[in-house]
């Protein structure tokens, strides 16, 4: 039984469609992250979902209850903004009692029990009668929270609520507000443009461009099996590789060939590439999977270093192609899906690839390297409509 | 470490020696600073001094005195305050005054807070047109020229409007001693009120507390209660003192309309001034503006009072 869902939702804004036939679903205790670049639609979308926009089409439906024409204060939600919508007016106290003194049906007494409670949790209980004004950015986020936590609502709303913060803070209130989840057990959506905040918060993330939902899953899903360009071109840091490729059969077995490269594609694959009519298509290629290859090779991809971004654990390296034309950056991604915005932008002026500490030996600046990848590590893309060959 | 002690140690005596210590870079840049500030301030002050201050002690001693337009000036007291305050008329403008002010306190400085806070729950279109209306650009003797024709009770706009719109018997309008002050405030509540500058500072409150709020299950007054009018109050403060200074020195307006006619009826405190002074009774005019002084006074300490708590502190 669904606690949240969304059915057909339809919104312009003007001459734009924000969200564009949107559906999904969440079940109670389910934590689901709308992630997507700016522009995407996702906080409209939010924004329908609490009341304080009307759909042009569609149906919200919270806890069996269909709300689409109720007012917001009638759908009995916690939300969580940006810029905290925390009342200046006021002391902690009167922030966190607001929604229960706003229902009217809530006894003194038990409003007094759940704001003390909820400040507890938060560690506000020191702040209760400091005026809004005097907090920091992060407190004030937590009095957000608590205002969400004092009350039983259906369902519970986030929008981008860490943007606004600084790193250090953001690490606290996430975790707070993962507690509220679990505590609450309802449906919570969450919109961020933040895959590292989409990826450790979220159960089941959707990913979303144009108004529309282009993937939902679990986050490692949506790193190994993107359902198309888009998707694969903003998910992941650094995100998917895209290359021109076109099929070719080899010994009963499939390959990717990219310029001169030969890229062998896993065999359970050869059914479903069989029954597919075109050749050319587009290639991805997981940062991770990309490995060096012993010289020589002249069925491998032949690169430039460009450089070397040492992490932990790891090190990103940027490659030129001797191919360069086959690389795909996101922005020429397919028209429907593009205009992704700049976080899509991806691997624009060569090909990216990750290395375990130690793996990319002592490569450096300027060397020319041969590269093969792991078959695991592909993905096959139509070329037309960007959508993936496989499940 | 040694350095800044010495240095934090050396600014006051630099400052108090004044250039004891010309290679010093931070007391010379401050000394500069502070007879720059001075500089700038003269002017203002001079004009404060002449124009504010001047006046306003003159008029004290002007008004213990027996001083008439010539012959010899005599210190007498406060025998022109209490020959005011046994003067029957003194009295009648003072209530005229106070029920000038309350109407248009209640009638042109109340309404638009509403007004205000309704308007922005309306469509952007309506707004403007409100805010078009509050910020006519009219010269003000010019419109209370225009305004003294639409009351006229021959062939006013308002007896048209009274006697063939809403088909009532023919009004009195200025003409009646009971009438004629709520008149005078009428025209202000459409024009020359405050209300633009309440909704610029509606319009500044972030659509987020609201949409908080409304998600938090708040309704209108409540929305308004908690939101809007703390907001507001800070301009309302400073505002409702404006307009208890200004409406209790009203005088041009009531003037230009009425003269203070009928009987009276709308003479206010500076007008009887006006009055006294034309009657070369300097002493009387000058002690009338004190109590004037007093009463103002009074009122905006009052105010003050009510009005302390800064909510946004």
């Amino acid at each position: 039984m669904p606690g949240l869902e969304v059915r057909g939702l339809v919104k312009r804004l003007g001459d734009h469609q924000a969200v564009d036939d949107l559906s999904f679903s969440v079940r109670d205790g389910e934590f689901l992250v709308l992630l997507g670049p700016s522009g995407c639609g996702k906080t409209t979308a939010l924004r329908i979902i609490c009341g304080l926009e009307q759909p042009d089409a569609g149906e919200v439906i919270i806890a069996d209850r269909p709300v689409t024409s109720l007012p917001a204060r009638d759908r009995n939600l916690g939300m969580v903004f940006q810029e905290y919508g925390l009342y200046p007016s006021m002391d902690v106290f009167g922030n966190l009692a607001y929604g229960l003194q706003a229902r009217g049906n809530v006894a003194r007494e038990e409003i007094d029990r759940r704001v003390r409670a909820a400040a507890g949790k938060l560690d506000l209980t020191d702040l209760l009668k400091a005026p809004i004004t005097d907090l920091s950015g992060g407190e004030q986020q937590r009095v957000a929270l608590g205002r969400a936590l004092v009350k039983d609502a259906d369902a519970y709303l986030f929008d981008e609520p860490l943007s606004n913060l600084d790193p250090k803070l953001r690490h606290r209130v996430r975790r707070d507000i993962t507690a509220l989840h679990r505590e609450k057990g309802k449906p919570t959506v969450y919109v961020t443009h933040d895959q590292t905040e989409a990826f450790s918060m979220g159960d089941v993330v959707a990913v979303m461009a144009n108004g529309r939902v282009q993937q939902v899953g679990p986050p490692d899903e949506l790193v190994e099996r993107p359902a198309n360009t888009f998707v694969a071109g903003f998910v992941g840091s650094p995100p998917m590789n895209l290359l021109r490729a076109r099929l070719r059969a080899v010994d009963g077995a499939y390959a990717a060939v990219v310029g001169e490269a030969v890229l062998p594609l896993p065999e359970a694959w050869t059914p479903a590439l069989a029954g597919y009519d075109k050749e050319e298509v587009t290639l991805g290629v997981r940062p991770d999977a990309v490995t060096l290859a012993g010289p020589g090779g002249a069925d491998t991809l032949a690169a430039e270093v460009i450089d070397i971004e040492p992490l932990i654990g790891e090190a990103v390296v940027r490659l030129r192609l001797k191919a360069q034309d086959a690389v795909v950056s996101a922005e020429r991604a397919p028209v429907e899906l593009g205009s992704a915005g700049p976080e899509a932008a991806g691997p624009a002026e060569g090909l990216a690839a990750v290395f375990r500490s130690g793996e990319e030996g002592g490569l450096a600046p300027g060397d020319v390297v041969r590269l093969g990848a792991r078959p695991d590590g592909l993905r096959v893309f139509d070329r037309d409509s960007g959508q993936a060959l496989l499940p | 470490m040694t350095e800044r002690q010495v240095v934090t140690e050396d600014v006051p005596t630099a400052d108090a020696a004044g250039g004891r210590a010309p290679d010093k870079p931070a007391p010379r840049l401050s000394r500069r600073r502070r007879l720059e500030g001075v500089l700038f301030v003269i002017p203002a002050f001079l004009f404060q001094l002449s124009w504010g201050w001047y006046p306003l002690v003159m008029a004290f001693v002007i008004s213990l005195t027996n001083a008439r337009f010539r012959g010899p000036v005599e210190f007498t007291g406060l025998e022109s305050y209490q020959r005011l305050w046994s003067d029957p008329l003194v009295g009648q403008a003072f209530k005229v005054t106070a029920i000038y002010a309350a109407l248009s306190i209640g009638l042109t400085f109340m309404i638009p807070i509403l007004v205000a806070i309704l308007l922005m729950e309306m469509p952007r279109r309506h707004i403007r047109w409100m805010m078009l209306l509050w910020f006519l650009p009219l010269s003000g003797i010019a419109s209370t020229l225009l305004f003294r024709y639409m009351f006229n009770a021959q062939y006013g706009l308002f007896q048209w409007i009274a006697t063939e719109v809403l088909h009532l018997p023919p009004q009195p309008f200025l003409n009646s001693s009971d009438q004629v002050l709520f008149w005078l405030v009428f025209p202000g509540i459409l024009f020359f009120g405050p209300g633009l500058i309440y909704m610029a500072t509606l319009q500044g409150i972030p659509a987020s507390y609201y949409e908080a709020a409304e998600i938090e299950g708040a309704g209108f007054w409540r929305k308004v209660w908690t939101i809007s009018l703390p907001r507001l109050r800070p301009v309302i403060s400073m505002l409702l003192i404006f307009a208890v200074i200004g409406s209790s020195q009203a005088f041009e307006f009531p003037l230009i309309m009425t003269g203070g006619a009928p009987g009276g009826a709308s003479r206010t405190v500076v007008m009887y001034l006006y009055d006294l002074l034309r009657g070369l009774r300097y002493a009387d005019a000058t002690a009338l503006g004190v109590y004037l002084f007093l009463v103002t006074m009074a009122l905006v300490i009052i105010q003050r009072r009510f009005f302390r708590e800064d909510p946004d502190r």
